[in-house]
């Protein structure tokens, strides 16, 4: 039996008005009317409300409304919308992995002919492969990208130069150099253990360094296959070399803990690079350098604005208002607060040399691997973190934890329709 | 020589208690009304929702592809066999009996404190209500930096006095401390209020009446004051335990539930299953679950302290 | 049981003298009542008594032991409120046990003792109901159960009749006068209504600003009062004042009331010439007669067992209760006779009595 009751979803629709209502201030009655002004959703960071505040100014005489907030509210009030299929927002942030499960559900809008239209105008090609990579799903691009962020390996010149090191070249060596470079004082490395997301990117490394992976071809899980334990094994070595309270540190608190001089090195997103180098949060200032993750595979992703299925907008409107606000010159103007997904940005001398970090940001982005391309991976992402940190806190063997993680995702995609 | 009741008591009592009750009934007969509006506000926010969710309960529905399989009790079945659940269950019972206890032996120690203390208690008390005045988040991600590893307040206190803090957030025990130690932070001030504010409500000559008996001021606190503020307590206690059963967003920001699963609550799992898994109907299902446990943990407190003694 | 002593007694609160050198002392077994106009003091006194109210100078004695520095549950003293202060969440058994229940004295003393007062207050039925479930006249049995179940050496009393109804208050009087009969223990009863003072005492204290103004058996207050204060506070109606000079006329000395009417010195009383007094006269002692005051009567208010006349003269309100007068109309002129064996003269200036 299946519902198909036109009741719940009215409700649903209802719900999702009410606390938009609530959360933005503004209601969205009379939605046939083209004068509408534009709905935008989208998370909260500095780039963000850059991009914001341009598609305002984007296309003279569009009225765009701009509602930013937190990550996860953001996630929970388009998965209500869209699940009922309203109109309520035409453009939605997205990120690499919420692309993929948007694009199945089928709540985005192909891009590809409006793509190929404006790719001259707005110099779409500059865009770089790795970051289009992930704004595609089954061949077709759904999102253009705003900000590409990659993780890195962040160390001390001073430290490892005091300590007569040289820069990791292989997972093993960054094992055994956190080893060597901890103390009481300072760790070796940082580690950003805290449920959820943290947990998945900083294990992201070791799956694909170590371990063979999240996935085979057909979605069967492979991270708790020999290797995948020995990587959560390694990562969980690594934790004894880790800064104090690393199983609740997110980014905020790890790029503090690398501000403050109480880590040596370790794995980071690009973007916190800056600050490192601020006198006004940092004790450290020019003393890091950057490079790529020793044996690639560090975690990269793409940012960037999709145009809902549902949006009653004109779709050539919205695409053009994201690719006015996105383009080369402010790109350029907002280096400062990210990492710009075009090359030529990256390779830029004069942004090189403001950004001391783009060399090694280039390069990550080069032998960084994405998320598995699996719509289900931030929902089964859940109790793999989740049982990987019981490996890593010691609350249950990290074999059990990977099969006990395995069994569940197996269980869960072939719920939603996988292994058929 | 033996002394009678007055002559009032005469007049026969059953008859004069009938006679009320009927006047009493025929006023509630017009009152109802007035109560009608309400009885539907609440029908229509409380109960309709509630029968919803048990309704969802019933489906194996996902949240973003509206796939959907009317699957009976399966979603309660499956978590009933599901240790995280049990795990989840018993930590929360856990957290929530240590975060009331301790906010309520804290808030009674500081309200009859404050009760004694006769000079400057209105500054005092505004001082200590201010961290329930802090919106949760705000106030969890000021904890945040006062628990933090090493740059924290707590550690750096430590430091200064020569010795390493325990991993306030990263060792599983200690997470589960600091995390009732974080709701303790944030509530018992609520239970300083209300408690102060009942104690003050006590007959004086009641306590001055137990102090010429003989009763030494803990007695009087046990067995005077606090018996007659039972249902001030039963209150103050079933909202704290309401709420402590919802703790979520301080153990978000401090935690998120980690190091592992230590500080992994129900309302934790409940929003991983509706918002990360999209299982609504499992999530509707815990959902169900938890309302019947905090019902049940109610009328045990309403009927163990909340019990009025010598009300008819 | 025991006597009570309290000597040169002050107390303050912040910049308020409340209570200024009272010295009372109290026999063993006696009724004490400490009467006086609200805000006299008299409550705080019995306070400091109990233990409730610390002493700031002089000396509280109880059984021949200072107990300045004592709490109330070391002074062997049991006290009855105005508002009973019964513990709503306890039994009228539990109410009455709880002080022998605390001091830990065995089941089947207490159960002996709470069947004893309760016999004695007729509250055998309600034992083992709650406050809540008691009439006003009930709980204040209850109350006094409390208190004698102690068998303290003094009881003390804060106007604990205040809160009953008239007819239930007169009741409540003589039964607590029959259990002090009864009982005989030392007893304090603060009550700001003199009548009270004067049925129920063995000595009255009368309190005025936190001094006391007179203190003695009620007859002794109602015939000898010390000053206009007493005087006029002690009996109802209240004592009639008449301003006059004394005039020595004759060898005798007479008080000119001016309009002509002139009066002997009350018996007992002595003036110099010239001093200006006031003439007191009750109102039951008053006589219709030939010579006195020639007054115009304004209300008349029969009460049965007499008729108040409330009369005008010179300017002042007069009250004479006379037997017999059904005759007397408003706007009547007669001439009261004032008793002058039981007439009183006072000091203008001071108030105070003038003795011969």
């Amino acid at each position: 039996m299946s519902i198909q009751n036109p009741g719940r979803r009215k409700v649903i629709q209802q719900l999702s008005a009410v606390t938009l209502a609530a959360g933005g201030g503004m209601g969205w009655a009379g939605r046939a009317f083209a004068a509408d002004p534009v709905q935008l959703i989208s998370h909260r960071y500095p780039a963000l409300e850059f991009w914001a505040g341009k598609m305002k100014t984007a296309i003279p005489g569009v009225e765009v409304n701009t509602q930013l907030m937190p990550f996860d509210k953001m996630g929970e009030l388009v998965t209500i919308a869209m699940s009922s299929k309203a109109p309520t927002f035409d453009i939605v942030y997205v990120i690499d992995s919420s692309i993929v499960s948007y694009a199945k559900n089928g709540w985005l809008r192909p891009l590809d002919d409006l793509w190929a239209k404006y790719k001259k105008e707005f110099n779409l090609d500059d865009l770089s492969p790795t970051a289009m990579k992930m704004c595609t799903y089954n061949g077709k691009i759904y999102a253009l990208p705003g900000t590409i962020n990659v993780m890195m390996l962040y160390y001390r010149k001073d430290v490892l130069d005091g300590a007569g090191k040289a820069v990791p070249k292989t997972a093993a060596e960054y094992r055994a150099l956190a080893k060597q470079l901890n103390t009481p004082a300072r760790a070796g490395t940082i580690s950003c253990l805290k449920p959820t997301d943290a947990t998945l990117n900083e294990a992201h490394w070791y799956m694909n360094t170590i371990g063979q992976g999240w996935f085979d071809d057909k979605w069967n899980p492979i991270f708790n296959n020999e290797r995948g334990v020995r990587a959560i094994e390694s990562l969980k070595e690594v934790t004894q070399s880790a800064q104090r309270g690393f199983a609740s540190a997110a980014n905020d608190e790890c790029t503090i803990a690398l501000q403050q001089d109480a880590a040596a090195m370790g794995l980071q997103w690009a973007t916190r690079a800056r600050s490192v180098d601020d006198p006004k949060q940092s004790r450290v200032v020019g003393k890091f350098e950057w490079a790529a993750m020793p044996d690639g595979h560090a975690r990269v992703l793409a940012d960037g604005y999709a145009i809902s299925a549902f949006s009653k907008q004109d779709p050539d409107l919205l695409f053009r208002i994201i690719a006015t606000a996105t383009q080369e010159a402010n790109m350029r103007e907002a280096s400062g607060m990210l990492v710009p997904p075009r090359r030529s940005l990256l390779q830029d001398p004069d942004l090189r040399a403001k950004n001391r970090f783009y060399a090694a940001a280039g390069q990550a982005i080069e032998t960084a691997t994405p998320f598995p391309p699996l719509p289900e991976f931030y929902a089964v992402g859940e109790f793999i973190s989740r049982r990987i940190l019981q490996g890593v806190t010691g609350e249950m063997p990290v074999k059990q934890a990977l099969d006990t993680a395995a069994a569940e995702t197996t269980a869960y995609l072939k719920d939603r329709g996988y292994y058929k | 020589m033996q002394l009678t009741t007055a002559g009032q008591d005469a007049v026969t009592p059953a008859l004069r208690k009938s006679a009320a009750r009927r006047a009493r009934r025929a006023q509630h007969r017009r009152l109802w009304p007035f109560l009608l509006p309400s009885a539907l506000v609440a029908f229509f926010i409380l109960l309709y929702p509630l029968g919803y969710a048990f309704y969802l309960s019933l489906f194996n529905y996902y949240l973003d592809t509206g796939a959907s399989t009317f699957v009976g009790f399966a979603n309660y079945a499956d978590l009933f066999t599901d240790t995280r659940f049990w795990a989840a269950l018993t930590r929360t019972i856990g957290i929530v009996v240590a975060a009331v206890g301790l906010e309520f032996c804290v808030g009674l120690t500081v309200a009859y404190g404050l009760y004694r203390l006769t000079f400057g208690v209105r500054a005092l008390n505004l001082l200590m209500f201010l961290p329930h005045i802090i919106t949760p988040v705000v106030a969890a991600l000021f904890l945040k930096w006062i628990f933090a590893g090493r740059w924290g307040l707590l550690d750096s206190l430590f430091a200064t006095f020569g010795f390493f803090a325990p991993d306030w957030l990263g060792d599983p025990a200690w997470a589960r401390v600091t995390v009732v130690l974080a709701d303790a932070w944030q509530f018992t001030p609520f239970m300083i209020l209300v408690l102060f504010a009942g104690l003050n409500t006590v007959d004086p000559s009641q306590i001055e009446a137990a102090q010429i008996d003989g009763a030494s001021g803990r007695q009087i606190l046990f067995r005077i004051m606090l018996p007659s503020i039972a249902p001030i307590i039963a209150f103050v206690l079933t909202m704290r335990m309401m709420d402590a059963f919802r703790y979520f967003d301080t153990i978000y920001v401090l935690t998120g539930g980690g190091p592992g699963t230590a500080t992994e609550t129900v309302t934790m799992q409940t929003y991983a299953l509706a918002f990360r898994l999209f299982q609504i109907g499992k999530a509707s299902a815990l959902g169900v679950v938890t309302l019947l446990i905090v019902l049940a943990f109610a009328s045990i407190i309403v009927a163990t302290v909340g019990r009025r003694k010598g009300r008819t | 049981m025991a006597a009570v002593h309290l000597s040169g007694i002050n107390k303050r609160f912040g910049e308020t003298h409340v209570i200024r050198g009272v010295d009372i002392d109290i026999e063993d077994g006696m009724f004490c009542v400490l009467v006086g106009p609200s805000g006299c003091g008299k409550s705080t006194l019995l306070r400091m008594v109990a233990g409730l109210e610390a002493i700031d100078e002089g000396e509280i004695s109880i059984g021949g032991t200072v107990v300045n520095d004592r709490p109330p549950k070391q002074r062997d003293i049991a006290m009855v409120f105005q508002n009973y202060a019964l513990y709503p969440h306890m039994t009228v058994r539990e109410n009455m046990s709880f002080a022998l229940d605390l001091a830990k004295r065995p089941k089947a003393e207490i159960e002996k003792q709470v069947k004893r007062a309760a016999d004695i207050l007729g509250l055998v039925p309600y034992l083992d109901r709650y406050p809540r479930q008691l009439s006003g006249g009930q709980r204040q049995r209850v109350a006094m159960g409390r208190a004698i179940v102690r068998d303290p050496q003094v009881f003390l009393f804060d106007e604990p009749l205040s809160n009953l109804d008239a007819k239930l208050r007169v009741q409540m009087r003589t039964e607590i006068r029959e259990l002090h009969q009864r009982l005989r223990t030392t007893s304090i009863y603060v009550t700001h209504d003199q009548t009270e003072a004067m049925t129920m005492a063995d000595r009255i204290v009368v309190l005025k600003d936190g001094v006391v103004e007179q203190s003695g058996g009620p007859l002794e207050l109602y015939s000898r009062p010390a000053n206009t204060f007493v005087a006029g506070f002690i009996g109802s109606p209240s004592m009639n004042f008449m301003p006059g000079i004394a005039r020595a006329s004759g060898g005798t000395m007479q008080v000119d009331l001016g309009r002509g009417a002139s009066l002997p010195l009350p018996a007992g009383s002595r003036a110099d010439d010239g001093q200006a007094v006031l003439y007191g006269v009750r109102p039951e002692h008053f006589q219709l007669g030939a010579s006195g005051l020639a007054v115009e009567v304004v209300v008349v208010e029969p009460t049965g067992a007499d008729t108040q006349l409330y009369c005008r003269f010179d300017g002042h309100d007069v009250v004479a209760a006379i037997r017999d007068c059904a005759e007397c109309r408003s706007g009547d002129r007669i001439v009261l006779a004032p008793d002058s064996r039981r007439a009183h003269l006072f000091d203008a200036a001071s108030g105070l009595r003038l003795i011969a």
